[in-house]
């Protein structure tokens, strides 16, 4: 009998359904994608056991503590530090976000040479845009005020309470 | 005369492993350079300050409250109220405790640009109510682009 020998087939890859799966995977990534952001965080140091107004008065002469006064008046910030008012509203003028030309960050690096062992008092008002809070923060933290304090805003109010956020 | 031979036109071809590697490039730029799902995080405009250090892993507990434009409150993706976020941070803040009685807990707000200084106090006043004294507050360190003008 005469055996025929059988060729084996040869192995393909099947590209059309790879290319489909790959179009696929790269159209959901696409539309899933959000792109990252340097999201980063400013430590706030708070203090430890309730704060109340005797407190934060006495910490304030304790440590010399300078004020940073910001306020919600008519649409605008009104920023006062050490009696000095800034002009200033957009947040990139006062800041000074990329280098250190910020009206109130060059204020804040001056008080810093002349008073280097003070606190600094951020008293805002509740309807302060937070943007000019945080923003406050980090004018502070890179003038290298390393004592930050907060006080408490209350709703009603345009005026403080004067609870404290001390450092630690 | 010369005869003049016409040669076959080749037919077109699409170069496929060409096209293929084009197309893995771009999936792991898209993989690589993308979030595809933060659950703490939600859409907010974030305030920029080119001093925030970038996140690190904490150890301990970890809670992110989102503060909304309106002072509207969510944690894990959730609505909140204030006496939710309250319950919140009491049961994470007794999970927390280590023996000698700290809290070992870090509460991070993501706060809206836009939204008052006032919201994001009340939910430092609530921290320290329940001895959680390491709050950080979410910030952009730069100014955001185009591409991500939300986050």
């Amino acid at each position: 009998m005469n055996a025929r020998r059988v060729e084996p087939e040869r192995v393909s890859l099947r590209l059309t359904p790879m290319i489909d799966v790959v179009f696929l995977l790269l159209v959901f990534f696409m539309f899933a994608a959000r792109f990252r952001t340097l999201e980063g965080q400013l430590g706030v140091f708070l203090p430890k056991g309730r704060a109340s107004p005797e407190i934060a008065e006495e910490l304030k002469k304790e440590m010399k503590a300078v004020t940073l006064s910001l306020r919600w008046v008519d649409g605008r910030p009104r920023v006062t530090l050490e009696g000095a008012e800034f002009e200033e509203t957009d947040p990139e003028q006062l800041f000074g976000y990329l280098n250190l030309t910020g009206a109130l960050t060059a204020k804040l690096l001056k008080l810093k040479e002349l008073i280097p062992d003070s606190a600094i008092v951020i008293d805002s008002s509740f309807d302060l845009p937070a943007e000019y809070f945080v923003g406050a923060i980090n004018s502070c933290v890179r003038a290298g005020w390393e004592k930050v304090t907060f006080l408490h805003t209350v709703e009603t109010s345009s005026s403080s309470n004067a609870s404290s956020f001390p450092p630690e | 005369m010369a005869r003049v031979l016409l040669g076959k036109r080749e037919a077109p071809e699409l170069s496929l492993p060409a096209m293929i590697d084009i197309v893995f490039l771009l999936i792991v730029f898209f993989m690589t350079a993308s979030e595809l799902t933060i659950s703490h995080a939600e859409f907010l405009r974030l305030p920029v300050a080119d001093q925030a250090e970038e996140q690190e892993q904490q150890p301990g507990g970890w809670v992110v409250v989102n503060v909304r434009e309106d002072g509207a409150l969510s944690v894990r993706g959730k609505s909140v109220t204030l006496d939710t976020l309250r319950a919140i941070l009491r049961d994470e803040s007794e999970l927390s405790r280590d023996p000698a009685g700290a809290v070992d807990l870090v509460v991070l707000i993501r706060a809206d640009a836009e939204t008052s200084t006032g919201y994001v106090q009340r939910v430092m006043r609530e921290c320290t109510n329940f001895g959680i004294y390491r709050v950080y507050i979410a910030a952009l360190k730069q100014r955001p682009t185009a591409l991500g003008a939300r986050q």
